[in-house]
């Protein structure tokens, strides 16, 4: 499939018969159509969309001269961007314009992963997986289908896993690096939260960020630029501060006010150093802390043992010397932090991917949420807020038969919800070798959709291995991508341009918000919305699946769902910022009025504006948020104790000579809660688990996400490829980041080409000496390094996934990308 | 291969390539156009450009009558009466209609794609009537294969020029931004 | 006639680069290779150079976006020996590229490496030619282009205007890389006109020129940034 032009030329027989050919237009492979030869339609129109480069959600409007597409500009009226897009966002018509799209369905036809194919029609397409689908019904094991999906909002999540649940499996899985449609689990086991909290940047006065990169991929970045800019005051001051922690010397920390360097997955140390200093100096908030907060004294429990709060373990354990070791961050700096921290209110403690990278994940999250307890901002303007869940008509319910019954309570295939990944929803780290051992059954097929695990996880290459145990695999990419190549079937998605899109917000201030979007072009080619596919699948299968995914449509599915807004009596289509002031004014005088009268309009209203909100922020209702056993804040998390206390007992009961007691401690261990019992519960810190010696492998190995980049899938978007970053110089090779000093070491200049090793793989490229990384490590961002997806992406760039190597991630079942030592080696 | 033989490939070589630079560089051939358009009739009938041509007075370009314009006054259900007697061309065109086929006209008036050129402030701002630069299409009983006028840069130039001896101080411009994109 | 000027704020610059790929989506300007792009041959009408300082952990990053300065004296058109680049009546340096013979002698007087060269025919597949904007021409082989403040938008603007028959309105027009910076780093409008923003920021404290110790009297403006890491 990939005959470029070079290739046509070459087997032409050399450059120079091309040369003398194409000065004649014949080079015919790729004769640009001839535009004046009909008379086109200049006419200018614009639709509205969702920008799908990023899963941030920003509102865009799509500029068309005569029907085509040509340029993409932020949607004025929507409420995440205002108007404004990013580069990812600017660059997504190459998204809808890639050549090397796939084209039809196609069917395997050489050896898997050769590239050999035969085009399909849909029918026959769809006939083949109804029937692939409906023998496994036939045969009672209906649970030996697995839908592997990746990292997308809205709709298309309860559908799939809609369709899995009444096709009876329990093997849904999805694979996500950044969970944003799913509560963070030290917010479900500290508050109870059942939805995505947000975070109320545009307020707080102070946003301690724990390597989350907020202005580059945290969310919709340019919401959070909007929400940064907002606080720049004209004579160029500042009224709120931002401080980045992180060991590496991002934009973002450029752009902070306050920069704290620290070592690699320290984080947790750091924020209670901080609740040492906010404690002993009496910072902290006492009067949300003694009403809202549990555990946060020593206390007596039920069984009369004495349990240790959160104090005192903080005050034993926690001091800013003892913690200035652990982290490298000096004392005056943690003092400093957090004196600051108790005095600017409102102080937003935040974090996300940095924290995620190393195994104590969960008890960093912690750690740092229980900062924003400590000073009482939960609930509270500036704070962490709740959402109101979007009020959607809800789907009609539907019963499951025998055989789908019987399925969906087999193991999941992954193992999610259990053991290791008992507090996981989704374990994609432990699909590889079960799948290999066919552990616990085998998996008749597997039907991929929105990820591709061979480019974007680190164990891509082992995945691909496993395949073989796979006895079908379809993909839905509408790209040759890595994974879609391995694939016996593909059914080619339409790219978002082309098909119904929706996108329910989470996670930034704190409105809610729905965007929805209708097609802006009919398709380019022979493809389908994967949505309108899982629907028709449902249908053809006939049974449970048709009576619980009853519509025809992706766009009907959205029309029924969508009703529920209308019917809401509380909530907007957005408008125009002239209407939208007034109605403020309205709210805050205890008004509603409805706009449209019937839910028509309203429908006809949201498909072209592009989105339903409810401007109203949360604020102060803490029942909202505080969903745990004892509705209130725990630090003592009573729900991962009862969890942890229930699968042990299963533990004990399975296996003999095992005590319940032994068993929690076994299953801490592996929950990366450490050995200390007095600690399971509560926020504490414990040491990453780096792997590959000091001496072989001296350095720390660090990967971020670029702004140009979300994960691989702009891979085939060559402006992105030619200017992937700012801050460093930069273009389609791939480059390691060194300080100069490590460098000076090893005897390597700038720009000279080097290997990266770890005890996994190798990979090359070129050395940036850059000041802004610590001299003990080294960093390159993700989503490069490509061997398929077309013509920009293949052979370009180096895949970090090459040498990391993951470490067991018990919250995402991702892995923890940032425990892996390498060494740098000249060429 | 005899030698002749060879000098005779190397003639049929050179012509051929000849043919080919000849072919590439020709002016535009002329232009059939799907339907025989009689702008005269139209024009009898009382229509002004701009009812069709719908962006010749407020846009950029002037536009390409939609077929719903064609619609507007042609009815493809008159097709269900038979076609005899009926002007074939006007068949053609109700044809087109039913099918909702789009007419592919051909552009015959055409700019070198770095010029920018706007009808709202040639024909609405500057009032230069339409005959200046496209000739006496209103009296075109069928479409011409070619511009009726040659636009080149000169013939942009020169009434630029002339406009503005002829308004003296007024806004017609020779700056080569004006036009060019 | 109005000065159409840019105001940048340093401060706020994130360096995220949706300003660089707003100016290529808007201008059709093609991805180089990656070959040519190695050669330094890339195309980037609106560029941001970032400087480094320090060493770690004491480190400073700074971002300046870099368009065309736009001079009011610009070294550029006065060694163009066929009149291709000028400034134009709304004081926009314009680039006529049927005119450039690609002497290239403007890339070497532009202090601020605005210009860029065409070494090649860029051909795009066919399916992407089809965003191509119509209003900007697509550049041959040979000719040398640079930022045109989004020129085809005032062509467009004035129009409106003129179709509606009022004169042009402050804020219906700006550039592509103003209209979608998303902390609002980029700033755009008529320097003339008194109430307007960038006059207003034009006499910020932090307000300065690129290199105005040349003369060359860029009519884009910088804001610097506040030191922010002092604590």
């Amino acid at each position: 499939m990939r005959y470029t032009r070079r290739h046509f030329l070459q087997t032409l027989g050399g450059a120079g018969v091309g040369l003398a050919l194409s000065s004649f237009g014949f080079a015919a492979s790729e004769k640009p159509e001839d535009l004046h030869d009909t008379w086109p339609d200049r006419q200018e129109t614009w639709s509205i969309s969702i920008c799908q480069q990023c899963p941030g959600g920003c509102g865009i409007r799509v500029r068309q001269v005569g029907g085509r597409p040509v340029k993409i500009e932020g949607n004025p009226d929507h409420p995440v961007n205002q108007g404004r897009l990013c580069p990812k966002g600017q660059s997504a018509l190459h998204a809808l314009y890639d050549p090397d799209r796939i084209r039809t369905p196609l069917l395997r036809t050489g050896k898997r992963g050769a590239g050999a194919w035969k085009p399909l029609g849909w029918d026959e397409a769809l006939g083949m997986l109804r029937q692939r689908l409906a023998g496994l019904q036939a045969q009672g094991e209906p649970h030996r289908l697995a839908i592997l999906g990746g990292q997308y909002r809205g709709f298309m999540d309860p559908l799939w896993r809609r369709f899995a649940h009444a096709y009876g499996t329990p093997n849904y899985i999805r694979l996500n690096c950044l969970q944003t449609d799913q509560a963070m689990l030290a917010h479900v086991l500290s508050q109870g939260a059942q939805a995505p909290l947000s975070f109320d940047l545009r307020h707080a006065r102070l946003i301690l960020s724990f390597g989350c990169n907020l202005l580059e991929t945290w969310q919709s970045p340019v919401h959070v630029a909007r929400a940064y800019a907002d606080t720049v005051s004209a004579a160029g001051g500042r009224t709120a501060r931002l401080v980045q922690v992180d060991p590496r010397f991002s934009p973002t920390a450029a752009k902070a006010d306050q920069w704290v360097p620290i070592e690699p997955g320290r984080d947790g140390a750091l924020a209670l150093g901080l609740a040492y200093v906010l404690i002993r100096e009496n910072l902290y908030d006492d009067q949300f802390v003694r009403n809202f907060t549990f555990g946060f004294h020593d206390w007596v429990d039920d069984h009369g043992v004495r349990q240790r709060g959160y104090r005192s373990v903080v005050l034993d354990t926690y001091e800013p010397s003892h913690v200035a070791e652990i982290t490298g961050v000096p004392v005056e700096t943690i003092i400093q932090l957090a004196r600051e921290f108790g005095a600017r209110k409102p102080a937003l403690a935040i974090g996300s991917r940095g924290v995620s990278q190393y195994s104590n994940d969960n008890l960093s999250r912690l750690a740092v949420h229980s900062l924003n307890a400590l000073v009482g901002n939960i609930g509270q303007k500036g704070g962490v807020l709740g959402q109101n869940v979007l009020p959607f008509t809800p789907w009609p319910s539907f019963e499951l038969d025998g055989a789908a019954r019987r399925g969906v309570a087999m193991p999941r295939v992954d193992g999610a919800g259990q053991g290791r990944y008992l507090l996981s929803t989704d374990a994609f780290q432990a699909l590889p070798q079960n799948l290999k051992a066919d552990k616990p059954y085998s998996i008749d097929t597997l039907l991929i959709y929105g990820t591709n695990p061979l480019l974007s996880h680190p164990s891509g290459a082992g995945f691909s291995g496993v395949l073989d145990h796979v006895g079908f695999v379809v993909s839905f990419s509408p790209y040759y991508d890595e994974t879609a190549m391995m694939a016996d079937l593909v059914l080619p998605d339409h790219t978002p341009l082309e098909r119904w899109l929706d996108d329910p917000l989470t996670q930034l201030a704190g409105f809610s918000a729905f965007s929805i979007a209708p097609p802006v072009v009919s398709p380019l080619f022979e493809t389908r919305s994967t949505g309108d596919v899982v629907l028709r699948l449902a249908a053809m299968l006939g049974g449970v699946p048709a009576l619980a995914l009853p519509w025809k449509s992706y766009e009907d599915l959205l029309r029924f769902s969508a009703r529920g807004l209308f019917e809401a009596g509380f909530g907007h289509v957005i408008s125009i910022p002239e209407r939208e002031g007034f109605r403020q004014l309205l709210r805050q005088r205890g008004y509603w009025r409805r706009e449209l009268a019937t839910f028509d309009d309203f429908w006809k209203a949201l498909v072209s504006r592009g989105a339903w909100w409810d401007a109203e922020e949360n604020y102060g209702a803490l029942a909202m948020v505080l969903h745990t056993p004892s509705r209130r804040y725990e630090f003592y998390s009573q729900t991962l104790r009862r969890q942890v206390e229930e699968e042990a007992r299963k533990l004990a009961e399975r296996e003999k000579g095992l005590d319940v007691g032994a068993a929690v401690k076994r299953l801490a261990g592996e929950l990366h809660l450490g050995q200390n019992e007095q600690l399971f519960y509560l926020p504490h810190y414990e040491e990453p688990s780096f792997r590959g010696e000091d001496r072989s492998y001296p350095l720390h190995f660090g990967s971020y996400k670029l702004m140009s980049r979300y994960g691989g899938r702009t891979g085939n978007q060559p402006w992105l490829q030619e200017h992937p970053a700012a801050f460093i110089e930069s273009d389609w090779d791939p480059w390691v980041e060194i300080n100069p000093v490590t460098a000076r070491r090893l005897n390597i200049q700038d720009g000279e080409w080097v290997w990266v090793e770890s005890s996994k793989g190798r990979l090359r490229a070129k050395a940036r000496l850059y000041p802004g990384t610590r001299p003990n490590m080294v960093n390159m961002a993700t989503g490069a390094g490509h061997t398929a997806m077309g013509r920009w992406a293949q052979g370009v760039g180096a895949n970090p996934n090459e040498v990391i190597l993951p470490g067991s991630d018990v919250v995402r079942g991702f892995g923890t990308l940032g425990e892996t030592r390498v060494r740098i080696v000249k060429l | 291969m005899t030698r002749n033989g060879i000098l005779a490939l190397l003639v049929f070589i050179v012509l051929v390539g000849a043919l080919l630079i000849v072919w590439k560089t020709s002016a535009q051939p002329s232009i059939q156009q799907p339907i025989a358009y009689n702008h005269k009739r139209h024009i009898s009938e009382g229509l002004a450009c701009k009812d069709c041509h719908k962006s010749a007075l407020t846009g950029e370009a002037a536009g390409r009558p939609s077929e719903q314009t064609c619609r507007d006054c042609h009815d493809p259900g008159e097709l269900e009466e038979g076609t005899e007697g009926k002007n074939p061309e006007i068949v053609k065109l109700l044809t087109y209609l039913k099918e909702k086929a789009q007419i592919p006209w051909r552009r015959i008036f055409q700019l070198p794609e770095h010029v920018y050129f706007s009808h709202v402030r040639h024909a609405t701002v500057a009032k230069v009537a339409c005959e200046t630069c496209h000739g006496p299409m209103a009296e075109a009983v069928r479409p011409p294969s070619a511009p009726l006028v040659s636009i080149t840069m000169d013939f942009c130039i020169n009434c630029h020029v002339q406009q503005r001896s002829a308004r003296a101080g007024a806004a017609t411009t020779r700056d080569c931004n004006a036009c060019h994109k | 006639m109005p000065r159409w000027a840019m105001v940048i704020d340093i401060d706020k610059c994130t360096g995220c680069q949706a300003c660089v790929l707003a100016c290529k989506a808007e201008n059709n300007i093609p991805a180089v290779s990656r070959e040519e792009s190695a050669r330094g041959r890339s195309i980037s009408w609106m560029r941001i150079l970032h400087e480094v300082e320090g060493e770690y952990p004491d480190v400073r990053l700074r971002f300046i976006p870099r368009p065309c300065m736009h001079c009011d004296n610009p070294p550029c058109t006065k060694v163009c020996p066929v009149m291709a680049t000028y400034k134009d009546r709304d004081g926009i340096v314009a680039q006529i590229y049927p005119r450039c013979i690609g002497c290239r002698f403007c890339m070497a007087a532009c202090p601020y490496t605005v210009k860029y060269f065409n070494w090649h025919t860029y051909e795009m597949p066919n399916l992407q030619q089809r965003m191509h904007n119509p209003d900007v021409s697509v550049r041959t082989k040979g000719v040398v282009e640079k930022c045109t403040f989004c020129h085809h938008r005032l062509q467009r603007a004035h129009d409106e205007a003129r179709r509606q028959g009022r004169p042009l309105e402050a804020g219906s027009y700006t550039t592509a890389c103003s209209q979608t910076c998303p902390t609002g780093a980029i700033r755009f409008g008529d320097l003339d006109d008194r109430d307007s923003e960038v006059a207003r920021l034009a006499k910020s404290p932090r307000a300065f020129r690129l290199l105005a110790e040349l003369g060359t009297q860029p009519k884009v403006i910088y804001l610097t940034e506040r030191d922010r890491h002092a604590t």
